[in-house]
């Protein structure tokens, strides 16, 4: 018999525990209304590869009737020609435009009009405690057409998610899905559809990008999916901010690259060549796709303000410390990330930290803020590189929020500080070959060269990044190499490899533009990169969020952070490399103890020359009801194991542990698969038509610039990539 | 398709030796091992019922161990119970689970009213089997309990639910 122990939390009025021990019995409290099961033994961790073959993908077509959409969730009538593409192994890609199977006859036919998609809500409900958000997202599935299908839909999630619960619902039946090394749960869920089950699986494409595949989805009958996940929230200068993003940003990737994310124009499956692709409805097109989104918010202290420039919501106080935010009916396109700000009582957050202890030791959240002094002492002369993004994807708006950004920051440098200005977009050029002082004149030819900047051409960063990080350094100054781009690149790891291997004595200070950014790698260019990260959206201030991280840098940083654990076991503490403090922000370390908890923690640090300490006293929270703690931690151990396989060494010992890990901890990862099949019914004989889905170009993006037209034959974009 | 009812019943004190015996009473020689029909694809999908019988008593929590053996089976889906307190997908430990061994656990503490009496489906597995032979399934109860914690006399089956 297995001898785990199983913890079952009975949430009452007086939040009564309950617990039981495999073997032995349980015990409840008395009347409880509302309860909580958890199980301890549960582990967490996910991790995914795509369903999709590696030998890529091919097209074939298939004629679903004479049938016209004419109203959401109805079939479609008959007076209308609608072709979906179907996805299928071994078969070549021919696509002709006005041919069946192209898909173009749809998106004609339906210009200016809602498109039949299988996806017709993604309903989120989100609950924050404290800096911990525990959110369940319903996507729901119908097949508006006469044939059964497979729906394919790739869509992000905040690239810190601890996906840790999965379940299909047919009717008011419920399945739990399991976690599945990746290649496992790709085979079960392939037969399954091959053999007319229901079936659903969900895989990791980036730590941002998913993909949920739906298969034998009959005419008319809708399924829900639902998937859990933990993640923590991000605070700064008294501000805490949960953001759910809702589109995937149209990226670009390198010509020879086969594994990136890539974008296409509805209709032309497999059109970019990549491994995953994200169709993109054309302007005018719309999906049908509503949005439903309500937060509950705990923040634990006092809230004073609740802001949210990314859509329009009504906000609410049930009751004294406990808020609600729902999205507006009439705000429900989901083209663009949303993100809910909300400052708390206060001029910051104590730093503190807490244990949760368990039966044989348990873990640990520390969270540090910046001594006071910090922000009494004045910096050195900084040596300051823009790199801003002038691809396809940042014309119009982003780039002028970017050239606003710049220039901004330009007219703060101080006299003996200096800076450069490069751009990249298919190559990279500079305003010169050495840094400038930042004296009138020249930072007048710098707002001179900052004016003729345009956003066109393809998106190679690592161009940017090289020609950034190998500029001349003057050791006398501080050297900050700043980046503002949107993000919307296909290799990652690529890029962050380059990082860490040039990095040198830079720090790397990342600005995010746009609607719908690649958080992900504008967090890890700064993560590893020892800076800072500031997103400027559609709606934001130029000068309030310039100016708020200038301040940020305006002052020294607290390096070599040491704890010490006043004689706890402490382990696997992350991020490993404990982050430098910042004025402003705090750093928050989370990880396991064996023992007793840690009743403080003290702190060394050096500001400059001087070495500074501080303790941190602790509490403990005996059997927490709240289990999302561990899946947090398990899915920073993933990040810090990925960040280091960026670098090529010893990747498979390091996917071997990231999948060992998810597998424990019930995780999604880019190893591990969530499938659910229900086993209780064949569907009717015959493949499932595969019909991806098409969602909306970001807000501010340019269509024409982003998504590539392709015509009969070509599988993969100009060398400019995807941005021509 | 499926082969036919399999299952195992075991009563809380009922030696764990007894269980084989008493499903070769119960179902005959014939009913382990079988082979799919010829026309039964190799890799095919199965439903297994769970069913916890408390006789008379309100059931308001369970857990139990759910075991395959003889065939190559994987889990591929947890399903909730036919009552509406058990209705939710019970909770599994996900390490047993990568060994094909599902320990679930699931209890309610509502009205007693709304708690289920004798024999009850508390959840349905839904499985993956490969190879020539049909699986065999073990089910142990390890506890079932009253919505006061009081430990009850209770036994659990697990049955082939015959698809269409």
């Amino acid at each position: 018999m297995n001898q785990s122990t199983i913890q079952a939390t009975c949430k009452t009025s007086s939040l009564a525990r309950l617990r039981c021990r495999v073997g032995t019995l349980l015990r409840f409290s008395a009347a409880p209304s509302v309860m909580l099961l958890t199980l301890l033994a549960l582990g967490f961790l996910a991790g995914c590869v795509s369903y999709r073959s590696a030998k890529g993908v091919s097209t074939i077509s298939a004629r679903l009737g004479s049938q016209r959409a004419a109203e959401p969730g109805a079939l479609p009538s008959l007076d209308e020609e609608l072709w979906v593409i179907a996805r299928s192994e071994g078969i070549e890609a021919v696509r002709e435009p006005e041919s069946p199977g192209s898909g173009a006859l749809l998106g004609k036919e339906a210009e200016g009009k809602e498109i039949p998609l299988p996806l017709k809500r993604t309903a989120v409900k989100a609950a924050v405690n404290g800096n911990l958000a525990t959110v369940a997202v319903t996507q729901q599935f119908e097949n508006p057409f006469g044939h059964k299908i497979e729906a394919v839909y790739v869509f992000p999630l905040p690239h810190n998610a601890a996906v840790s619960d999965f379940v299909l619902t047919i009717g008011d039946r419920r399945i739990r899905g399991l976690i599945r090394e990746r290649a496992e749960a790709e085979r079960i869920y392939k037969e399954a559809r091959q053999q007319g089950y229901v079936a659903a699986l969900l895989t990791q494409e980036r730590p941002n990008v998913f993909t949920q595949s739906v298969a034998n989805l009959e005419p008319g009958q809708p399924i829900d999916v639902i998937l859990t996940y933990y993640h923590t929230l991000a605070y700064d200068d008294g501000w805490y901010e949960w953001v759910f993003p809702l589109v995937v940003g149209p990226r670009f990737n390198p010509p020879s690259s086969t594994d990136g994310v890539g974008a296409v124009a509805q209709g032309q499956p497999g059109a970019s060549g990549q491994r995953t692709e994200v169709p993109y409805l054309r302007p005018g097109e719309r999906s049908g796709h509503n949005l439903d989104l309500e937060i509950d918010l705990v923040p634990g202290v006092s809230l004073e303000e609740t802001v949210c420039r990314s859509h329009a919501v009504e906000v609410e106080r049930p009751d004294p410390g406990h808020w609600t935010v729902k999205l507006k009916p009439a705000d429900t396109l989901p083209n663009r990330d949303f993100v809910l700000r909300y400052r708390v009582a206060g001029e910051r957050i104590k730093a503190n930290l807490i244990a949760f202890q368990e039966d044989q030791g348990g873990f640990l959240t520390l969270m540090v803020y910046p001594p006071k002094e910090l922000e009494r002492l004045t910096r050195q002369p900084l040596e300051v590189v823009f790199v801003l993004d002038c691809s396809g994807s940042m014309r119009g708006w982003p780039i002028t929020q970017a050239k606003g950004a710049v220039r901004r920051w330009l007219t703060q440098l101080q006299p003996d500080d200096t800076f450069q200005l490069i751009q990249f977009s298919a190559t990279a050029s500079a305003l010169g070959p050495t840094p400038l002082p930042a004296n009138p004149d020249n930072v007048r030819r710098g707002l001179d060269y900052l004016h003729g900047l345009e956003g066109e051409g393809g998106t190679r960063m690592i161009e940017g990044l090289r020609a950034a990080l190998d500029f001349p350094h003057d050791p006398a100054r501080l050297r900050f190499v700043c980046f503002l781009t949107d993000g919307y690149i296909g290799n990652e790891a690529e890029i962050l490899g380059e990082l860490q291997r040039r990095l040198g004595q830079s720090r790397v200070f990342s600005v995010g533009i746009g609607s719908s950014v690649n958080r992900y790698l504008i967090e890890h260019l700064a993560k590893l990169g020892n800076g800072a990260v500031a997103y400027l959206g559609p709606h934001d201030s130029v000068t309030d969020v310039i100016d708020r991280f200038h301040t940020r840098l305006s002052h020294p940083v607290m390096t070599d952070l040491v704890v010490d654990w006043a004689g706890a076991k402490v382990t696997d503490v992350f991020p490993r490399r404990i982050p430098d403090l910042f004025v402003g922000r705090p750093v928050i370390l989370t990880g396991r103890f064996t023992g007793p908890p840690p009743h403080r923690a003290q702190v060394r640090g050096r500001i400059g020359a001087r070495t500074l300490e501080f303790h941190v006293p602790g509490r403990t929270v005996l059997a927490p009801g709240n289990r999302s703690l561990p899946s947090v931690w398990a899915r920073l151990k993933m990040a810090d194991l990925m960040d280091a396989a960026v670098l090529g060494t010893g990747a498979e010992a390091l996917a071997d542990e990231i999948k060992a890990l998810a597998l424990e901890f019930n995780l999604l990862s880019p190893y591990t698969a969530f499938v659910a099949v229900d086993a209780s019914r064949q569907t009717s004989a015959g493949d499932p038509v595969t019909v991806p889905v098409a969602v909306p170009i970001p807000e501010g993006v340019e269509y024409e610039m982003t998504v590539p037209q392709h015509t009969q034959g070509e599988k993969t974009p100009e060398p400019a990539g995807p941005h021509p | 398709m499926g082969p036919g009812t399999q299952g195992f019943a075991c009563g809380l004190a009922a030696p764990r030796w007894l269980a084989p015996l008493l499903l070769d009473l119960a179902l005959g020689p014939g009913a382990r091992g079988q082979s799919p029909s010829p026309a039964e694809p190799q890799v095919r999908f199965r439903v297994v019922d769970v069913f916890v019988d408390s006789v008379n008593r309100p059931l308001a929590a369970y857990q139990l161990v759910f075991e395959a053996h003889g065939s190559d089976v994987k889990i591929v889906g947890v399903e909730g119970g036919e009552s509406d307190a058990f209705r939710e997908p019970p909770h599994h430990d996900p390490r047993a689970i990568q060994k094909e061994r599902v320990i679930l656990a699931a209890f309610h503490t509502g009205a007693s009213l709304a708690l289920p009496k004798g024999r009850t489906r508390v959840a349905t597995i839904h499985v993956q089997v490969q190879g020539a032979t049909e699986p065999d399934y073990e089910v142990r109860l390890v506890t079932a309990a009253t919505v006061k914690a009081r430990k009850i006399q209770a036994t659990v089956h697990a049955e082939e639910r015959k698809t269409p």
